[in-house]
């Protein structure tokens, strides 16, 4: 019989079954899914990492653990618990090895995004991506005490445009009790996307974020020029690489203040083995979900098998041999894996599509949609061969019942 | 309609049609010294010591239940193979391969049972249409073919696209007729296809098959029925415990 012929009786005989079909498809779509979905966070969510901070030699802060210092000055996820004083910022800048600094001070937050405290080393020496500079959608850095620059989302999200005041809340929750709003800054500019967590928060100078925790010196208002008395932490561009290992150690075991100094691409690693173990433990579900979904379809296959006795004999009394029956019931099985397929990566693009705004809002996390690559046709493959697989035991016997009148 | 005549063109016609013995024997069906029994039976269900029927004989089988009648077809058909010889069209069954007997079956035979004759969820056309495809004969021709067919057996033509779960057994009993001639097959079989048929019915079905083998002289018909009224309409009635009893051979003028 012409395949295309096959196809389409194939096709007819989904249809006539469509009730346990569609089922079977969502099971598949789930897992899908989840197959999918998994691995599609877990390595844009390692992009993303990766892609955050660039020429970036060592970050300096409070004595804690390297991983923690990591996720509270670059991803900006957790609070800090202590701060480094301005003096030891002020010995580090001056270090023979130190080539630059870029200073951060956290703690303040605007309608739930974190406001950043810095100077502006920042916008010039930090790198993301593949050493990318940070550039600017509409005006430029801060000149003034009030002025605050943007990143991209919190600009689209809270649709706010230049020169537009507004007021910072102490602390980092969506709703705070208490907010700086006699001290409104102005936006005087907008950063581009970077798709890092650049883009979920605003940048103020250090001088404006002291100047808005200090108690007015009189009725106009004003504040006089206060140098900070500490700051979060410090990222630190070095004159030579070379040095990054004797500035570490020199950090972390000088007795004048506790502090740590981590590599990045280091305390990176670290992190990524110590969510291997979830990595794990998700892959492995997901593969899980997978298996029981193609035990779902052999289910489905070999309780359709009963019913359609008849309907095999015909065709075999009409001169259809087995290996006509056994691929007919394999297209089906196919034809299901198929649209398991479709429509699972329909819905986890739906998902993706949704959910980005929020999830890099949240996290700083971009899991935007990437190209189709190797690993997710791997992965689809997969799902394809265990149908194949799960599908060619009811398809042997069938096509050997039908033999039986 | 999924057998749409431009895609039927690019069918493999690489694996030749069996070709029909009829042109070199004038026997359609030969047994000698057959026996079948199935798989775990202690004794055989057929055996068949001597029989012969000529091309374009039509022979009305009956016989109580559980003698053997329906096995009968099937081994006439090649869906299962005894000891002896058996050979149907000039072709020694027992000779062929399982896909030669299949490939044989399309193209040689057409059957139609009493109940469970169609693919549900195809349309009337298309299981006319399955028939011609399996036997490799699809043809630009076959879907005016196949509703020449469905025509003559009287089924509405609005029923033609319904699927087959939709229609009343007689209309089934239709398609499934005109499913049997699409191949112009030199063998038809028929296993019991009136029981379920109201007497309009079964009058109507009796009638367009009449009609074919009016017109089809040399296409030989055994046909399988406990109603005894329906012997009329063939050559001659025989009991399948004749045939394992003794030699029938009605076609002694045909020189084996």
């Amino acid at each position: 019989m012409p395949i295309n012929t096959l196809l389409k009786v194939a096709w007819q005989s989904l249809l006539y079954r469509r009730g346990s079909v569609l089922l079977t498809v969502a099971a598949i779509a789930v897992s899908v899914f989840t197959l999918l979905g998994t691995e599609h966070v877990r390595q844009a969510a390692k992009q993303s990492f990766n892609s955050t901070i660039s020429g970036v030699d060592l970050i300096v802060g409070p004595r804690t653990s390297d991983v923690n210092l990591l996720l509270t000055t670059v991803f900006r996820i957790g609070s800090p618990s202590q701060n480094m004083s301005w003096g030891s910022y002020q010995k580090l800048i001056s270090h023979k090895n130190v080539a630059w600094t870029i200073p951060i001070s956290l703690g303040d937050s605007h309608k739930g995004f974190r406001v950043v405290g810095t100077e502006l080393p920042f916008f010039h020496q930090f790198k993301f991506g593949q050493s990318r500079n940070l550039s600017y959608t509409q005006g430029g850095a801060f000149s003034d005490v009030y002025d605050i620059v943007l990143g991209a989302q919190v600009a689209i999200q809270l649709n706010y445009e230049l020169n537009q005041k507004l007021i910072l809340s102490h602390g980092l929750s969506t709703v705070s009790f208490h907010k700086h709003d006699a001290y409104p800054f102005r936006v005087v500019g907008i950063l581009a996307a970077t798709g890092t967590p650049v883009d979920n928060a605003l940048y103020v100078s250090l001088a404006g974020l002291e100047a808005i925790h200090q108690t007015p010196i009189n009725q106009s208002g004003k504040h006089k020029q206060m140098a900070p008395t500490s700051i979060t932490a410090a990222m630190v561009g070095l004159t030579s690489k070379l040095a990054t290992f004797k500035v570490q150690r020199e950090i972390n075991t000088s007795t004048d203040e506790p502090l740590t100094a981590i590599l990045p691409g280091v305390a990176l690693t670290q992190l990524w083995q110590m969510s291997r173990g979830l990595e794990n433990t998700l892959r492995l579900m997901a593969r899980l979900i997978l298996f029981a979904s193609l035990l779902g379809l052999a289910a489905m296959l070999f309780a359709t098998l009963r019913e359609r006795r008849y309907e095999l004999t015909v065709m075999r009394t009409l001169g259809a041999n087995l290996p006509t029956i056994f691929t007919l019931i394999q297209i089906e099985t196919l034809c299901v894996a198929l649209l398991g397929i479709l429509l699972g990566s329909v819905f986890l693009i739906a998902t993706i599509h949704m959910t980005n705004p929020w999830v890099m809002a949240q996290y700083g996390i971009d899991i935007g949609l990437s190209k189709v690559t190797f690993e997710h046709i791997t992965t689809l493959s997969y799902v394809l061969f265990g149908a194949i697989l799960v599908g060619a035991v009811p398809a042997v016997i069938g096509s050997l019942k039908s033999r039986v009148s | 309609m999924i057998f749409d005549t431009s895609m039927l063109k690019t069918q493999d016609f690489n694996s030749k049609p069996a070709k029909s013995a009829l042109a070199t024997s004038p026997l359609a069906i030969c047994a000698k010294a057959f026996t079948f029994r199935y798989s775990g039976a202690l004794e055989p269900i057929i055996g068949i010591p001597d029989w012969k029927m000529a091309v374009g004989e039509r022979v009305f089988l009956h016989g109580a239940s559980g003698e053997g009648k329906s096995t009968l077809l099937q081994l006439l058909s090649g869906l299962h193979t005894g000891s002896g010889k058996l050979s149907v069209a000039g072709v020694d069954l027992a000779e062929l391969s399982l896909a030669k007997r299949d490939r044989f079956r399309a193209q040689n035979i057409g059957m139609v049972f009493q109940q469970f004759n169609l693919i549900p969820y195809l349309s009337s056309l298309d299981n006319v249409l399955l028939a011609a495809s399996l036997a490799g004969r699809v043809n630009s021709e076959s879907v005016e073919l196949a509703r020449s067919l469905l025509k003559d057996t009287g089924l509405d033509s609005k029923l033609w696209q319904q699927t087959a779960d939709t229609l009343s057994i007689g209309q089934q009993q239709r398609v499934a007729i005109a499913r049997a001639l699409i191949n112009a097959p030199p063998i038809l079989l028929f296993d019991e296809p009136t029981s379920a048929l109201d007497d309009v019915n079964r009058n109507l079905f009796m009638q367009v098959l009449s009609k074919h083998l009016e017109a089809h002289t040399k296409t030989t018909a055994i046909f399988v029925s406990h109603d005894a009224r329906l012997a009329s309409y063939f050559d001659y009635s025989i009991a399948i415990s004749d045939l394992s009893s003794r030699a029938v051979n009605r076609a002694t003028h045909h020189a084996d």
